[in-house]
């Protein structure tokens, strides 16, 4: 699809894969390609924020901690938030984002159906 | 085959160490499991969780074995499995896990046109009523990321 280099960490990139895109992002050098479609309400999942997962704890500042940040992405049209390397969340088990195994072979970024 | 996504929290009551549980990830690792783990001493002590990637459907029986797995490279009881969820690789399986969580039944056929893959999936018509097909139409775009037509027959 491109070279790694293109896909810095923290970053992502869209691709015109199947009928709505695939985002392929890099959370710290390990790459995920999910298709760019939330199953909610059809929002355009990979124009949203990437962030953590909220857990609730006492003991932290706001009563929850954020953890494993970067691994998850938020659709902007109402937050629902999946993991980027299942495409899947445990609120609503009955989702499955698809997700595409992805392989860098020589600094190139391949993603297989 | 689908693969689940199985959920277990390795130390609920929070009182084993960080690397104890990293050295039972590097033993569920090296006997060929595909986990998704947190860096341990970044979470709290009460959301230990790590997620198994494994072949199957049922997820209750899924979820004792995935449970068990981890007891057993921890050294001892007390993981407990949590919500299990399915990866979507875009297959027919995949379409019909969707639709069986839905609590329905469908037969799937495919075709392309333009270049463009087309998934119609029939649904009985006497179940139609039951899920409204807007939620039903948005689960399966995303697992398919191709064209779903419902029809109900």
């Amino acid at each position: 699809m491109c070279g790694a280099d293109e896909i810095p960490p923290g970053t992502h990139k869209v691709f015109p894969i199947g009928r709505h895109g695939v985002g392929v992002y890099n959370v710290s050098g390990a790459f995920y390609a999910i298709a760019n479609y939330c199953p909610h309400e059809g929002g355009p999942l990979c124009g949203g924020r990437v962030h953590g997962r909220s857990v609730v704890s006492d003991d932290a500042p706001g009563g929850a901690w954020v953890i494993r940040d970067g691994e998850f992405v938020y659709c902007p049209w109402h937050q629902w938030g999946f993991e980027l390397a299942t495409g899947t969340t445990a609120v609503k088990p009955e989702w499955s984002i698809r997700t595409y195994p992805v392989k860098v072979l020589d600094h190139k970024v391949i993603i297989t159906a | 085959m689908r693969t689940a996504v199985i959920r277990v929290n390795l130390n609920p009551a929070g009182d084993l160490a960080p690397t104890r549980l990293a050295a039972a990830v590097q033993a569920l690792r090296d006997s060929g499991l595909e986990v998704i783990a947190p860096d341990f001493e970044k979470v709290p002590a009460h959301a230990r969780e790590i997620e198994l990637l494994v072949p199957g459907a049922d997820i209750a029986a899924l979820s004792a074995w995935a449970r068990d797995r981890c007891a057993e490279a921890l050294g001892g009881p007390g993981p407990v499995a949590g919500a299990a969820t399915f990866l979507s690789r875009g297959t027919d399986e995949d379409v019909l896990g969707v639709v069986t969580a839905f609590g329905l039944t469908a037969r799937v056929e495919r075709a392309w046109s333009n270049d463009e893959e087309i998934v119609t999936v029939t649904i009985p018509r006497a179940d139609a009523r039951r899920v409204p097909e807007s939620r039903l139409h948005t689960a399966l775009e995303a697992a398919l990321n191709a064209e779903v037509r419902i029809v109900y027959a």
